[in-house]
């Protein structure tokens, strides 16, 4: 099982860009139509899956300095910031379920991970 | 902004969705071992990928307008499920009691966020 410091702030980062990324697609989703002119200005959007690029290419360059035993239950901390992200931008309310089943979660990613 | 209860609908659209984005991660699982260049790259494996890809796109687009971010993407954890049995059948992995185990608690975390979406909080 190998880490490395880097590739470990490389997943923290990835998972940061992908949490806002849903953040934006969230927003975006908003205006959505299958209207092509009407999709080139749904800015928040076209950020949202800019971000969730960026997430991934920033994941399979840290997947070479680490396992994915290790990577994968940071990768599922990203669910937390999506939480916290829903409630402050978004005015979600979180409850004993929704933190219920995040924990259980990243505890089924982590074993998978292991696995 | 005004607070969306999660539709039945928003749930079902992402549960689609990640079936859809899970098998366009296995075609490009499977084409990425086929490039040789950057031509290859764009084999039929990947192009069929990018279109599962893009189905499973629009549906989780259509999903957000409809639910809760908190909701929704959590439920997209299935994918991991998804992934994890496609892989078996299609790139001969294997899957061990703790893979089963990991299995079974993603599925029954998402049965708790699609338990937390019915709350009227």
């Amino acid at each position: 099982m190998t880490i490395s410091l880097w590739s470990i702030v490389l997943i923290l980062i990835s998972t940061i860009f992908g949490s806002f990324g849903a953040l934006f697609i969230k927003l975006g989703s908003k205006t959505f139509s299958f209207n092509f002119t009407r999709l080139l200005k749904n800015y928040n959007l076209i950020i949202g899956f800019f971000l969730y690029g960026v997430a991934y290419v920033l994941f399979i360059v840290a997947l070479k300095g680490g396992t994915l035993s290790v990577l994968y239950p940071i990768v599922s901390l990203g669910y937390i910031w999506i939480s916290i992200i829903s409630m402050k931008f978004l005015g979600e309310r979180m409850n004993v379920w929704k933190w219920g089943g995040i924990v259980t979660i990243i505890l089924g990613i982590s074993l998978m991970g292991i696995s | 902004m005004e607070y969306i209860k999660t539709q039945k609908s928003a749930i079902l659209l992402v549960l689609i969705c990640t079936i859809f984005i899970s098998i366009g991660q296995i075609f490009f699982k499977l084409g990425s071992e086929k490039v040789v260049s950057i031509l290859s790259f764009f084999n039929l494996f990947v192009v069929v990928g990018a279109f599962f890809y893009l189905i499973g796109s629009i549906l989780y687009i259509i999903s957000l307008k409809k639910g809760e971010l908190s909701i929704i993407a959590p439920i997209f954890a299935l994918n991991f499920i998804w992934v994890g049995i496609l892989s078996t059948i299609f790139l001969g992995e294997t899957i061990n009691a703790t893979r089963w185990i990991g299995i079974a608690t993603i599925a029954m975390g998402v049965g708790f966020i699609g338990r937390g979406g019915k709350y009227d909080n």
